[in-house]
Formats: structure tokens, C-alpha cells, sequence
């Protein structure tokens, strides 16, 4: 009976150790892939969201959904902004087509890692507060 | 506390090292079984323990009758003392029953027909209720049927009613073959132990992989039927199909394999169902432990198939009606029965006594028996699954009329991933196969295939999903 009780900790053991190699495999191989997915795309919404979420650092960051990308011209406020205040700010759409708050908490939180920005818009309109709103809230 | 939660494990690898290092005897193993059980059901809800204890102590009490006091004959109404002690404890379990899980369906009922205006009760429905209360009265009538010997035992008495594992979804217990387990002293056997836990692993993958993740498919469409193609409706038909086999079957190993792991054995419950030939075949493989109540506790007693044809067809009818309003207060599940009584009683009128010569060989003619029974059973589920008859006769009616887009969700792909495996192991056990992989003659084989389970449920599991679908009978 006591081999038996010893033979059920070694089974044990023995699965943990082989969990722990499986973790690091997966885990090593998981990095891999999402290096490789990462890197892939060099246009689309693809590409932007991997920039959005990795490399952009703008003083000035627009969040929000297909609105914000049509309606804030990243250009007009940094000649707004530079008209009023003399000083050069680096703006940046970080808007993403049928995206809401779920991205753009997502996106900001990415991006504040990075570099914390000194205006950031984020568009809101009217759906926000029916659809989805009440998940990020 | 769901029997796949980390709280589960935990508590479970503590339960498992305290009763085989410590329990020395019988009596310390029932009664650390006996506070497990109550513990565990009390942390659905405490208040249903004074329901599970009264259910259990009136049929041990029965029991205990049956022993010590003599049978008279024809004590009253021509039937003896011992008859009516089983007719009032059967009663008085089924009366627990019928109060909390059909009151309010057939007080609506009646206020229905007689269009008066009636506020349903506010009862709560006791988490396997079910379950324990066929359990209690398998104990109650083999006694009298002195088929078991009843036990004078108070714990083994309560903890055949009350075993964890099984409790809350079964299986249901048999008592001639559960009893006698809890009175005798379990012993530590390695490799039932070992068997125990890839069967709790094989359910955990089965739950969490399968059922769970073609239940968000399901839910999803199911929740919008107005929007959703016939296409659609049919592919989320047989997503509920499998869905279920998974849900219940994945639930009863966990409980047959922790069962196993305490030296216990349950009653097996599942044996590839979908594999049917005919309806007759499926209700000899789905549930079997409930199939095997009716038939020893209702069919049997009705005359089973020594009467007439037409008192055959009624029996049938009844038992079926019977399995459909055990399964829930609803028109839904009483159809549902129906449909399989109906079924049933068609292809034994048109195979007659052939129907038992049916093999198990594979052939085209097998094939199309094994489809169509399919296709009878997963109409079935549709009226099992969809608790209002105006939306199942709309899915029903898409599913035939409408064809349209197949709504694809990125979670039916990993359910599909899930399938795979579960059919191709489900196929290696129907055809006989000699490909082992948890069972191999191979060390290495057995430990990678254990290991990449836990990984792959880890991984696809649904871990943070719902409850069991059988928990609501």
C-alpha cells in the first residue's frame, strides 16, 4: 500500500515537471508566434492597431472608433496647437475603425506604458452609452 | 463549489491524502465522506440540507423498519405493515419532490385552464434534488423487494444518499450495488486510484473543451433566434447536441473518477450514445442509471412487456413522460420525452423482435440506422434546449425552410478542435481499436498524453464557464 501511495507522488511529480517544460515550450513558442504576427502586417488595421499598441508615442493622442480617424485631422491640430502655443506637438490618430471603449481603455493603457501624453482625445458619441459601454464600465 | 474549480482540487487532494493516510477503519471513512458530502452540498445551499438529510434519514429509517420489525400481512387494506412503510416514505420523498420542483408548474397549469390569475410561489429548486430522491427510493424498494439487505448503519445509511461526487448530477445510485461499498472498509488501490483520475481528467476535458465551448456558440444563437439563418439553426442543433453528451457524460466521469479515487464505484453512466442504432439502443447507453430507475421502479412493476401491445405502448409512453417531467416543470421536457417514447414505440412495432439482432457490424445499413437516430434525437434536444414551444417551432420551422449564412464565431473553431479529439477517442472505444494512449503499454506514452490533457484543458478550457446543465434536474 505504501508503494502505491509513493508511486501516486511520483506520478504526480513527474507531471508537474513535465507541465512546467510544457509551460516554457508553449510559452516560448506562443512568444514566437505573436513575434512573427506582430511583424507580419505592413498595412491595414492590422498594421495600425500593431503600431497603436506597441510603438505609438504622440504628445497628442486621439482615441475612439472610424469617427475620431474621419473627423480629427492630426495635421490641423498640430498646427492649431503650435499657432497658439509656439511649441511643436507630435500628433497621432489612434482611432480604429468599429472599435470602443474596450480598445481605446486598452490602447491608452499601452500607450501611458510607453510615454504619458500630454492631451489625449478620446471621441464619444451617442452608442457608447448603449452598446458595450456597460462592459468597460 | 464546481467540481473543476481550483477550490475543488485543492480541497479534494486534502480529502483524498486525509482519508486513505488516516481512516483506519470503515466508521472514519464514512464519517469523513459523510461531513465532505454535507459540506460540499451546503455550500450550493446550506437551507437544502435539512432536505437531503430528511430524504435520507426517512429511507434509512425505512430501512431499519424492514429489519427489526416483522412483516404482518394484511394489516390494513389488504396490504401488510412493510408495504405501507415503503408506500409512505416513497411517498414522503417524492412529495419533497413535487413540492419543489413542480408546484409552481402545476399550479400555473391549472391556472391556465381555469384562466384564473396565480403568482408563482417563491420556492427555491434544491440543486439535485433529483438525483438523491431516485437515489432514496432504489434504497427504500429494494429493501422491501428484499433484494438488499437493509443496514442498521446510520452513516453508511446517510452517505449512500449523499456522496459527494454524485449528488449533485448523478449517477443516479442503484442500491444493491452502492450500498454494500460504504459497509466495508475501502482499500487503497493504486491502480483504481490511477483510473480514477484520467477519468476526471477525460471529464474535465469533455466539460471544459467541448460542452463549454460549443455552449457559448449555442447560447449565442439560441439567445437570437429571430437573427439567425435556418443554416444556422441547424448547425446550433447539433452544436447542442454534442454540447450536452459532453456536459453530462464529462460530468458523470468526474464523478465516477473521483468516486474511484475514494475506492468507490459509480454506476457508469454514459457508453457512446451517439453511436445508437435506434432510440432503443440510445436509452440503453444515454443516462443509464436513470434509464435503469424506470425500468426497475416503473417499467417493470407496470408489467413491463409481458402484457398486451396496447398496454406495452402505454407503459412505454409512460415511462418516457415520465423521464421528460423528471428532467423539468415544463411542456418542453414532457414533448421532449414523447418524442422518444413515440420513437421508440414505432421502430419496435416495425423491427418487432429483430430489433435485437441488429449488430454492431459497419455497414451502409448501420450507418443510415445510426444517422437517423441521430437526426430523431437531435430534433429531440431542440424542444430539451428552448424552454418556450412559440421559439422551438420557430427554430424548427428555420431549420426546414430557411437557409442563409452560417453565423461563425472564432469559439466554434476551438469547439471543433475539442470534437475532433473527443470523436476520435469515442470512435477507438466503439470500433475496438488497439491505439491506447492513457492506458498504453508505454510509461513515456501514458505520462505525455496525461500531461498535454492538462495542458490542452488549461489552454481551451472554458475555465471561467457556467454550471453543469444537468445540475438544474
Amino acid at each position: 500500500m505504501k508503494n502505491g501511495y509513493l508511486k501516486i507522488l511520483v506520478n504526480i511529480a513527474i507531471l508537474l515537471v513535465i507541465l512546467v517544460v510544457l509551460d516554457i515550450m508553449v510559452g516560448f513558442a506562443g512568444e514566437k508566434c505573436m513575434l512573427w504576427i506582430n511583424k507580419a502586417p505592413h498595412d491595414g488595421d492590422a498594421a495600425l492597431t500593431n503600431y497603436d499598441l506597441n510603438a505609438a508615442s504622440p504628445d497628442v493622442a486621439i482615441l475612439g472608433s472610424s469617427t475620431a480617424i474621419c473627423h480629427y485631422d492630426p495635421e490641423i491640430i498640430h498646427d492649431s496647437l503650435y499657432y497658439y502655443t509656439g511649441k511643436e506637438y507630435d500628433v497621432f490618430n489612434m482611432g480604429m475603425s468599429a472599435q470602443r471603449l474596450a480598445y481605446e481603455y486598452c490602447a491608452l493603457g499601452s500607450l501611458v506604458d510607453r510615454k504619458v501624453p500630454k492631451i489625449v482625445i478620446i471621441d464619444v458619441w451617442a452608442s457608447y452609452l448603449s452598446e458595450g459601454f456597460q462592459d468597460i464600465s | 463549489m464546481i467540481v473543476y474549480s481550483f477550490k475543488y482540487i485543492v480541497a479534494f487532494f486534502i480529502l483524498f491524502w486525509v482519508y486513505w493516510l488516516l481512516c483506519k477503519n470503515k466508521n472514519t471513512q464514512n464519517a469523513l465522506l459523510l461531513v465532505a458530502s454535507y459540506v460540499f452540498y451546503g455550500l450550493w445551499d446550506w437551507r437544502c440540507l435539512v432536505l437531503l438529510f430528511a430524504t435520507s434519514i426517512v429511507a434509512y429509517g425505512a430501512g431499519v423498519y424492514f429489519k427489526k420489525v416483522p412483516d404482518r400481512e394484511k394489516t390494513f387494506l389488504r396490504k401488510s405493515a412493510h408495504w405501507w412503510v415503503s408506500f409512505a416514505s416513497v411517498t414522503f420523498s417524492l412529495a419533497i419532490l413535487g413540492y419543489f420542483k413542480y408546484a409552481n408548474f402545476f399550479l400555473l397549469s391549472i391556472s391556465d385552464l381555469t384562466g384564473g390569475g396565480y403568482e408563482p410561489l417563491n420556492i427555491i429548486l434544491p440543486v439535485g434534488i433529483s438525483f438523491y430522491t431516485f437515489s432514496a427510493i432504489s434504497y427504500i424498494v429494494d429493501c422491501y423487494q428484499k433484494k438488499l439487505e437493509p443496514t442498521t448503519d446510520l452513516m453508511a445509511g446517510l452517505l449512500y444518499t449523499s456522496f459527494f461526487p454524485a449528488i449533485l448530477s448523478g449517477p443516479i445510485h442503484k442500491a444493491t450495488n452502492q450500498l454494500p461499498q460504504y459497509l466495508k472498509k475501502r482499500e487503497f488501490d493504486y491502480n483504481l486510484v490511477n483510473q480514477g483520475f484520467k477519468d476526471y481528467l477525460w471529464g474535465a476535458f469533455m466539460k471544459l473543451c467541448v460542452a463549454d465551448r460549443l455552449g457559448m456558440y449555442v447560447d449565442a444563437v439560441y439567445g437570437n433566434i429571430a437573427n439567425h439563418s435556418g443554416t444556422t439553426m441547424l448547425v446550433t442543433s447539433v452544436a447542442y447536441t454534442l454540447q450536452i453528451y459532453a456536459d453530462f457524460a464529462g460530468y458523470s466521469l468526474m464523478a465516477i473518477g473521483c468516486g474511484k479515487m475514494l475506492g468507490i464505484k459509480l454506476q457508469t453512466n454514459f457508453n457512446l450514445p451517439y453511436f445508437a442504432k435506434t432510440i432503443t439502443e440510445f436509452w440503453s447507453k444515454w443516462h443509464m442509471s436513470l434509464t435503469g430507475w424506470f425500468k426497475n421502479y416503473v417499467y417493470f412493476p407496470l408489467g413491463g412487456n409481458r402484457v398486451s401491445k396496447g398496454r406495452w405502448i402505454f407503459n412505454i409512453m409512460v415511462v418516457f413522460l415520465l423521464s421528460g417531467l423528471w428532467h423539468g416543470a415544463a411542456y418542453t421536457f414532457i414533448i421532449w420525452g414523447a418524442i422518444h417514447g413515440v420513437a421508440q414505440v414505432l421502430e419496435k412495432l416495425i423491427y418487432g423482435k429483430k430489433i435485437k439482432e441488429i449488430n454492431n457490424k459497419f455497414s451502409l445499413a448501420n450507418i443510415l440506422r445510426v444517422l437517423l437516430t441521430f437526426a430523431i434525437v437531435n430534433l429531440a434536444w431542440v424542444f430539451f434546449r428552448i424552454p418556450n414551444l412559440q421559439d422551438v417551432f420557430t427554430v424548427i420551422g428555420k431549420m426546414f425552410t430557411e437557409r442563409g449564412s452560417l453565423f461563425i464565431e472564432p469559439t466554434l473553431f476551438l469547439a471543433i478542435i475539442s470534437l475532433v479529439i473527443l470523436a476520435v477517442k469515442d470512435s477507438i472505444d466503439q470500433f475496438g481499436a488497439k491505439v491506447k494512449l492513457f492506458n498504453s503499454k508505454y510509461t513515456v506514452v501514458r505520462y505525455l498524453s496525461v500531461s498535454f490533457l492538462i495542458a490542452y484543458i488549461l489552454l481551451l478550457g472554458v475555465l471561467e464557464g457556467g454550471q453543469f446543465i444537468y445540475f438544474q434536474f
